[in-house]
């Protein structure tokens, strides 16, 4: 069985009188350990479909399966209990929280959760062994990336969720963000679900699915993904 | 400029109502609070100029020494800046109303009042222009016939009566009944007026505890015929049309006052030559009484006289008379011997003659016997026998012849013998006769003696009473035209409005409020301005970009920062509008409220003064203009481009207390982060520390406001009065009436009682001001302390009153600004209470905890040598049964006591007081009202600040999987914590602030309690986190409406 699993998932705005579907019938599979990039321009419900899977929304219709579990049936406790233990974000802008140091920012989520990873070794992990005591501000783009995915890491979640993560970081940086994902997927084996509209990321993925107008319009198996270092764009 | 612009402004004003209603809520509050409690104290003083316009109100009150009269009435009214003048009769007496005695001064009520039309609470018409001090009827009616009374509508300084009640008038300040035509009255009615515009402070009196308590107007007849006006009321021209009290008012007093002082002088002596003119006239016609009568009594006395000395003339007459019958008598009596001896001399001559006739006869017998023994001789002869015979014969003869003769001699004898002793014995009997007579006229004379003895007896007698009456007619006379002499030229007392003891304190107890006004709105438009600064700073900053774009279109800085000047203008002014129309009614109104339980001045729809208005208004919106200027300046400084770029958000710091370790390591991060952004959004954190303090201040001064004023009654009957019933008596009561007053004392009802000597007197201060004291020596100073605890405030010290010791009460000291060892003058006042000439010198050993009035204690020592003369002790304290029926029986038994002056039972003072302290609760009201809604301002201000701001950190948190319970605490820990702070600020901010309340508000007879209780500081502080949980409960919808999605997004 898939570990993760889209059954015909629609959403649905409701735009004043108009009905908006950012997702459509939309139906995918992603097996355990995968590094899966979800590739399509912008508007093409990529966000949609992250945020349904990271239960930050919920879908119109259709079911959303995460290791068995509907997670399109569950309430706002469920949901948030859902974030808390089994995914991990990190977003295009970061959203760190300004007040706190690297270090806090990820004890801040290590702390809520049954079985946290040490903020600090999570850190030094992520290349910031010595940047513990900074403010976000104190800290470069990508730094304060590295800072977001130890944070989505230390909770030691199911399922690690980027949205755009090298969107706001220059090339380098951005390569060096996407190479730590992928060391990460191979090294601790979670599952990392990358959404980007840069089609040069799928050359790194295990799974790549194309979405295109609210669905999927493809999904490809890389038996062989390539480096994040050796990617170009 | 109905421009796009425009447009956008209006917009955005819509887009945000949350933050336009909060500055105009802070606005509102800031700039009602200040025009609602400014315009108070001028509100009490415009409804107090109508009540007194409305009711004529006298401006200025003359009292004589000797009274008034109708020519002095009418010399003032000749004046030419008198509108009218009224002549009026009052006395103060001691009457029993329902079982309790009060101090009661009696007016007489002009005819004029039932006549008078009450217009409303405030206006009084009446056709009669010189009915001045117009009473209000509230209940009842007006008294129709003597013996009726009306009395105060205030029911605060005395227990409930009744229309029918009786009050009975149990004596005067002078003899009643000589002012008075009748003791006893019934109550008819119950009014207010202006005269007494306060019933705690109705002026005072020598009678009682020193002030009245109760005023009744009585109908004018029943002031007896001779009874002079004791006062003249008159009102002066054109001062109606001020303010009263205003400069201009008492500008045009004083120059009235002037005219009567210039009058005066005439007046007195006129009254002096009437009253001496009168009076002489009155005893000249006494002394002409008096003669008459003295004459008329002479007169009879004279006849008396004249009739004792012809009662003297008859018994000298009589005496005469008899002496005459006895001489009479006497020489009767040696006649009647006289001619007894003659006649027993004859008797004795013709029977000596008979003898001797006898003899003859016996001689011839004897012859005849011889011749016959010669014859009987046989020898013998013949012849001679013959010759003897012849001879015997012839001898014979001769014998019969001489005893036939001594024989009728005899019985001639006898016969005249008879008749002499016959005529003797008339002679006689008329001599016993004369003799009878004589005895009974000496027994008359003798009883006629007896009644003129007594007759002059009683004469003089008579004589000797009139004379003494006549001698003590003539000193009476003497005495009067001494005294008639000795009237002294009388005085005008000329006393305006500022001599009344209740205008008095309205009108400073309406400064009192300004005072207070003054201070309070400070925190208001501080927290207005913070509010201001830091919503207007977060408005601009998230508007950044499209100020950028604005800036990047061209508009001038001016123009863009006009956009938010106009924002913060609308706010303001719809809030100052709002703010200042609802408190200047509401406040003025609330006060005057609490303010009426002790004040008789009506209140109606409060004016709003306009000029405060545009002040209170002007200082909010400026505050608020000021704080957005501020706010905008900064950065509209920076370059479009600068702008359009999100703003670097303010870099995490650390923070001092970071420093600290041990501390901080143990602090979680959700603590950690509050700490730091407590700290750094300081413009928040002082918004918050000051509204919250604010808050938490106001509640804690209501609430020890409370306190204090409680205090006064508990403190005071609580711990330190003791007695619960004062009994005076006259000074010089009788040794009878001492006894019956120890018997009843000796009671079961009485279970402690001392006594003591209590005057009034006036203490004198450096500056000259005069304060009304009781004096106080008891006589067994342990005794008294057991009723009465004298100790230290701030130390509890126990104060001992030895016989020399004068310990003076706390607010007395400082009043007069004395302590432990200062000198202190009192002085004696007089009728009208202001104090006399001599002076009496005491150093004072303590100073004592009190609360209500002023009071010296003397030891007995102390007190003769300041006032050169022993104690007496007419006053005794007792602790007695609380018991009603007990204590009815208790009062009827003191004071059926001759001597008993006065019976006072302090529950009586504390009830009364308990009625005034209810004005505080509405107070407390307010003030509660105004701190729940600074909380609420500057806590949803602060939070709604904090999750606009934070919308991204709050999505972020949910995305992280933090329940709605922990994304609350997240925000709020920051929300408690600054509570928390403000709230201890806000204690101690509040101490100083009911200090500084407390210290104002505070009256002269009384000294509020000086601790805010520490159930208030609870309370206080309680309060103020229930309001910001209330806040928090209510912005957390706010909180669960952010959505992960929508937030994280978009870049800023």
């Amino acid at each position: 069985m898939a570990f993760v699993e889209f059954r015909d998932v629609s959403k649905v705005y409701q735009m004043g009188e108009v009905e908006v579907a950012a997702v459509k019938d939309m139906s995918f599979t992603i097996e355990q350990g995968e590094l899966v990039v979800v590739v399509g321009p912008s508007g093409a419900g990529k966000t949609t479909l992250l945020n349904m899977l990271g239960g930050m929304d919920t879908a119109t219709s259709g079911t959303i399966l995460l290791d068995g579990q509907d997670i399109s049936a569950y309430d706002a406790k469920q949901l948030t209990s859902y974030r808390r233990y089994d995914i991990g974000f990190v977003f295009q802008f970061y959203n760190l929280v300004g007040n706190l140091t690297a270090r806090e920012n990820v004890e801040l989520a290590s702390q809520i959760c049954t079985d946290p990873l040490d903020a600090d070794e999570v850190l030094r992990a992520v290349g910031l062994g010595r940047r513990l005591q900074n403010f976000p501000g104190q800290l470069s783009g990508g730094e304060q990336q590295r800072v977001a995915i130890a944070r989505a890491l230390a909770k030691n979640p199911k399922l690690l969720l980027c949205d755009e993560p090298t969107g706001a970081l220059d090339y380098a940086t951005g390569k060096a963000i996407l190479k730590l994902l992928q060391d990460t997927c191979e090294t601790t084996g979670k599952t990392v679900v990358i959404i980007t509209h840069n089609a040069a990321f799928t050359a790194i993925a295990d799974r790549v699915i194309h979405v295109r107008e609210g669905a999927v319009s493809a999904v490809e198996v890389n038996a062989a993904p390539a480096s994040a270092e050796t990617l170009e764009w | 400029m109905a421009s796009t612009f425009a447009k956008e402004t209006l917009r955005s004003i819509r887009g945000s109502l949350g933050r336009f209603v909060a500055i105009a809520a802070i606005v509102a509050l800031g700039c009602g609070f200040y025009a609602g409690l400014r315009m108070t104290s001028p509100d009490m003083a415009h409804f107090a100029d109508e009540y007194y316009d409305g009711t004529a109100l006298m401006d200025i009150r003359v009292v004589s020494t000797l009274g008034l009269t109708d020519a002095d009435l009418e010399a003032l009214r000749g004046l030419d800046d008198v509108e009218a003048a009224m002549g009026a009769y009052e006395t103060d007496v001691m009457a029993t109303i329902d079982g309790e005695q009060y101090a009661v001064r009696v007016h007489s009520l002009p005819e004029s009042a039932a006549a008078s039309v009450q217009v409303d609470a405030m206006n009084v018409e009446s056709d009669d222009s010189s009915y001045l001090n117009r009473l209000v009827l509230t209940e009842g009616r007006w008294p129709e016939q003597p013996g009726e009374c009306i009395i105060s509508a205030d029911r605060v300084m005395a227990t409930p009566t009744a229309v029918g009640d009786e009050v009975k008038i149990d004596y005067g300040a002078s003899d009643v009944d000589e002012v008075l035509k009748t003791r006893r009255y019934t109550i008819v009615g119950y009014a207010t007026t202006p005269y007494y515009v306060s019933s705690t402070q109705m002026g005072s009196t020598s009678l009682g505890s020193g002030v009245v308590e109760q005023f009744m107007y009585v109908p004018e007849d029943d002031f007896a015929e001779s009874y002079p006006y004791t006062e003249a009321f008159v009102t002066v021209s054109g001062a109606r049309d001020e303010m009263a009290g205003s400069f201009d008012y008492q500008a045009r007093v004083d120059a009235v006052l002037k005219e009567i002082a210039g009058l005066a002088p005439e007046r007195e002596r006129e009254r002096l030559a009437q009253l001496r003119a009168d009076a002489q006239a009155e005893l000249n016609r006494e002394r002409e009484r008096y003669e008459a009568e003295r004459a008329d009594a002479e007169a009879q006395l004279d006849d008396a006289r004249a009739s004792l000395d012809a009662a003297a003339a008859a018994i000298r007459n009589s005496e005469a008379e008899l002496a005459q019958g006895q001489a009479d008598y006497d020489s009767g009596v040696v006649e009647l011997a006289a001619q007894r001896k003659a006649a027993e001399e004859g008797f004795a001559a013709a029977g000596a003659e008979l003898a001797a006739r006898q003899q003859q006869l016996d001689g011839i017998e004897r012859q005849i016997a011889q011749v016959e023994q010669a014859l009987a001789d046989p020898s013998l002869p013949a012849d001679e026998r013959a010759k003897l015979e012849a001879q015997l014969a012839e001898l014979q003869k001769g014998a019969a012849a001489l005893a036939q003769g001594i024989a009728a001699g005899r019985q001639q004898l006898a016969d005249r013998r008879a008749a002499a002793e016959a005529g003797f014995a008339e002679a006689q009997q008329k001599l016993d006769s004369a003799q009878a007579q004589l005895a009974s006229g000496h027994a008359q004379l003798a009883s006629g003696r007896a009644g003129y003895e007594s007759g002059l007896a009683e004469y003089e007698q008579g004589h000797a009473e009139a004379d003494e009456r006549f001698a003590d007619a003539e000193a009476q006379l003497a005495d009067a035209q001494h005294q008639i002499d000795a009237i002294e030229l009388p005085e005008w007392l000329v006393m305006d409005r500022t001599k009344n003891h209740g205008l008095v304190s309205f009108e400073s107890d309406a400064e009192r409020v300004d005072h207070i006004a003054q201070v309070f709105p400070f925190i208001f438009f501080l927290v207005a301005a913070l509010v201001a600064l830091t919503t207007m700073t977060r408005m601009v900053e998230e508007e950044r970009g499209l100020i950028g774009t604005f800036k990047a279109l061209g508009y001038s800085r001016a123009r863009i920062t006009s956009k938010y000047l106009v924002y913060a203008a609308l706010a303001s002014v719809a809030g100052a509008v709002v703010g200042i129309v609802v408190m200047a009614l509401v406040l003025p109104c609330v006060i005057m409220e609490a303010y009426a339980i002790i004040y008789s001045v009506p209140k109606a729809v409060p004016p709003i003064d306009v000029p405060l208005a545009l002040l209170a208004a002007g200082l909010g919106i400026g505050v608020t203009l000021g704080a957005t200027w501020f706010a905008c300046a900064a950065t509209l400084r920076e370059s479009p481009a600068e702008l359009m770029r999100p703003r670097a958000p303010k870099e995490g710091k650390r923070i001092l207390l970071e420093r600290v370790r041990p501390l901080w390591r143990r602090l979680s991060f959700s603590w950690k982060v509050t700490f730091r952004n407590i700290f750094r959004y300081k413009k928040r954190l002082v918004m918050t520390l000051i509204g919250i303090a604010g808050c938490t201040a106001l509640l804690l001064t209501g609430l020890g406001l409370q306190d204090s004023i409680n205090d006064i009654i508990d403190k005071q009957y609580g711990r330190l009065v003791h007695y619960n019933v004062v009994v005076t008596t006259e000074d010089d009561m009788g040794q009878e009436g001492r006894g019956a007053l120890g018997e009843v004392m000796g009671g079961d009802v009485v279970s402690e009682y001392t006594e003591a000597q209590q005057a009034s007197m006036m203490a004198l201060a450096a500056d000259g001001s005069e304060t009304a004291v009781s004096l106080v020596v008891p006589q067994d100073p342990a005794a008294f302390q057991s009723l009465w605890t004298m100790q230290e405030r701030q130390t509890g010290r126990e104060l001992e009153l030895g016989p020399d010791s004068a310990i003076i009460t706390e607010k007395l000291a400082s009043t007069l600004d004395a302590q432990v060892g200062s000198t202190v003058e009192l002085a004696v006042p007089d009728d009208m209470g202001n104090a006399t000439a001599e002076r009496y010198e005491l150093r004072v050993t303590g100073i004592m905890e009190n609360y209500v009035q002023h009071y010296v204690f003397l030891g007995a020592e102390a007190y003769e040598r300041a006032f050169g003369k022993p104690p007496v002790y007419t006053a005794t304290y007792a602790l007695m049964d609380a018991d009603p029926s007990a204590r009815a029986a208790f009062s009827d038994e003191v004071r059926a006591i001759d001597g008993v002056k006065t019976v006072a039972y302090n529950d009586e003072v504390i009830d009364s007081y308990r009625t005034m302290l209810r004005s505080v609760n509405m107070i407390v009201v307010v003030l509660v009202v105004a701190a729940a809604a600074l909380a609420f301002i500057v806590l949803y201000n602060l939070t709604n600040i904090n999750i606009t701001e934070r919308q991204r950190e709050i999505a972020t948190l949910k995305v992280l999987g933090f329940t709605p319970r922990e994304v609350d605490l997240y925000i709020y820990r920051e929300t408690i914590l600054l509570s928390v702070m403000g709230g201890l600020v806000g204690l101690g901010l509040g101490v100083l602030l009911e200090g500084f309340v407390i210290v104002t508000a505070e009256v002269d007879q009384v000294m509020f309690g000086r601790d805010i209780h520490l159930w208030s500081f609870m309370v206080a502080f309680v309060l103020t986190m229930a309001f910001t949980v209330f806040v928090m409960v209510t912005m957390r919808r706010k909180l669960a409406r952010i959505d992960m999605v929508e937030s994280l997004k978009s870049n800023e």
